[in-house]
């Protein structure tokens, strides 16, 4: 039935983002009250007043260290789905090669990253290498499962029908496979997107002289907590800005998709 | 109705090939499908297969285009892949492509230049011009169908291989594109064709041969010539060849106080 359940789920529909704007809004005013009425110390949790203060007064080392993690953040990214996108290609090119790396893949996601960060610090040095490879690290997964999971879900009835009207194994993987699992591919895209900063910052922890992580640690240790959460701010507008761009590069690859979702919520 | 020879599915004069089967046999799953299928068709004719549903007749059609090789049985000449053109019985059109590219996309694999103005000049000929920019999701099933139908026949295949073509079309839509199907088959280097069909008028205003299957696992039960000039003329659905024969194979489908 059309109807107002047609408006896509997952997405800001037509109210935008103004619901999420109000609970934001709320959470500040409450918190900003809670710590004034009960006078918190504000080493201990700062009122939104103090962050934002820190956030005009540290402007220029946040903007100075911001864009070390923005890098390493969309370099480890970048890395990743280049390699994801090739591993994905050969899985599903080569039911050998699928069942080798298919469990090494699994696998490899019970190792915790922060374990294998100093061993990334103690071969690659404190420079922007290492954390490169640990934001790559954290986006693998998501981008690579997504990928494979997308291949695979071509329509193999399509595919013979391709094959009948004379389409070789390469027209379908870059005609058929390809297209069929952008959609997939997307969902990882984003997921690894916004979860890129958070191997950013934990590359900086564990060693490093620039960064919105070696900028937390030295607040930290100065009991300088507003300036902690506003490096807090500042990624978080890193990891949206990064989510954004992948879901706008998704609107502009799919317009065929959005047809698709549209069409099946209207019936 | 167009003129269907601008858009002739062949540019091979000649007819296409003979096909004859003998004994095909297939099990999937454990389970018998083909029961012996034997099955003739002369070099450029129109042979529409009858049956009920679930008996094998998308798996037949799937053996001869050499997606599903048989169990046993002879077929000749033997199939292979990309040598018989099928439109499966789901449209199978790329939900990423406009309306218009899907269907170059046959010529296109077939290699046959100017796929994109063939694909405009069919989608006219169907009544689709308006929707040449359309992604197929934003379509009917029947519009869907004649799309994959057009993208099918325009690569130029020597033998056809159509499931259900018609079968989410209104029934006026579907009487105008036989029409339109006999006239593209005739003016267009003849290949020979193989369609399945649920609808016995169907079956007899295309086809010259009609053969008729039995339940699961798959046998034939009748196979009878339809006699008649091509094109057919315009009262043939409705003389009394035609709509004795149509008795006589509801009859052999077991349905109609037939036999
Ligand atoms: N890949 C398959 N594996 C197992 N059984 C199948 C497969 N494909 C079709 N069948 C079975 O074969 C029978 C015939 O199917 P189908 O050829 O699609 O029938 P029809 O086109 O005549 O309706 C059905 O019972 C179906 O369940
Ligand atoms: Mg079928």
């Amino acid at each position: 039935m059309p109807s107002k359940a047609a408006a896509p789920r997952g997405r800001a529909g037509r109210g935008g983002y103004l619901p999420a704007l109000g609970l934001v809004v709320a959470a500040v005013v409450a918190w900003q009250a809670a710590v004034v009425v009960r006078s918190v110390p504000a080493w201990l949790l700062p009122s939104p007043a103090r962050i934002a203060s820190s956030l005009v007064a540290d402007r220029a080392l946040f903007a100075a260290n911001a864009g070390t993690t923005a890098v390493e953040s969309i370099a480890g990214f970048a890395l990743s789905l280049v390699v994801a996108g090739l591993l994905a290609a050969a899985i599903r090119f080569s039911r050998t090669l699928e069942r080798v790396l298919w469990p090494l893949l699994v696998a490899s996601q019970t190792v915790p990253v922060p374990a294998i960060a100093p061993l990334l610090v103690l071969w690659m040095g404190y420079g922007i290498a290492p954390k490169i490879v640990v934001v790559a690290l954290i986006c693998f997964f998501p981008l690579t499962v997504n990928a494979v999971d997308g291949l695979r879900a071509a329509d193999p009835q399509l595919l013979d029908a391709l094959r009948t009207l004379g389409a070789d194994r390469r027209r379908l993987f870059w005609q058929v496979e390809v297209p069929g699992a952008l959609p997939a591919a997307f969902t990882g895209i984003k997921t690894a997107a916004a979860y890129a900063v958070v191997g950013a910052v934990l590359g900086e922890w564990l060693g490093g002289v620039r960064g919105l992580g070696v900028v937390m640690l030295q607040a930290k240790a100065q009991l300088l907590t507003a300036r902690v959460f506003a490096s807090l701010v500042w990624l978080s507008a890193i990891g949206v800005a990064m989510f954004g761009l992948a879901a706008l590069a998704e609107r502009l690859a799919l317009p065929w998709y959005h047809t698709a979702v549209r069409e099946r919520n209207w019936r | 109705m167009p003129d269907a020879s601008a858009i002739r599915p062949s540019t091979d004069p000649a007819p296409g090939p003979a096909l004859r089967c003998r004994g095909v046999r297939l099990g999937l799953a454990g389970r018998p499908i083909l029961d012996g299928i034997d099955l003739d068709a002369a070099s450029g004719a129109f042979v529409a297969i009858l049956g009920p549903s679930g008996c094998g007749k998308s798996t037949l059609l799937r053996v001869l285009a050499g997606l599903q090789p048989a169990d046993a049985g002879d077929i000749a000449p033997p199939p292979r892949v990309g040598a018989a053109a099928l439109m499966p019985q789901a449209d199978c059109l790329l939900p990423w492509l406009r309306l218009v590219d899907n269907v170059a996309l046959g010529p296109g694999l077939a290699r046959r230049p100017g796929a994109l103005a063939l694909a405009a000049e069919g989608l006219r000929q169907v009544g689709l011009a308006d929707f040449a920019r359309s992604y197929p999701a934003a379509l009917s099933g029947g519009m869907r169908q004649r799309a994959a139908l057009l993208r099918t026949v325009l690569g130029g295949p020597r033998l056809l291989l159509l499931d259900e073509p018609f079968g989410a079309l209104d029934s006026l839509t579907r009487l105008d594109l036989q029409d339109w199907l006999e006239r593209l088959w005739l003016g267009g280097g003849r290949p020979s064709v193989v369609l399945v069909t649920h609808d016995v008028g169907e079956a007899v205003r295309l086809a010259d041969a009609v053969v008729v299957l039995s339940p699961r696992p798959a046998r034939v039960v009748a196979a009878v010539a339809v006699p008649g000039p091509r094109p057919r003329p315009a009262h043939f659905r409705t003389s009394p060849t035609a709509t004795a024969l149509q008795a006589d194979l509801l009859g052999a489908l077991g349905v109609g106080g037939g036999a």
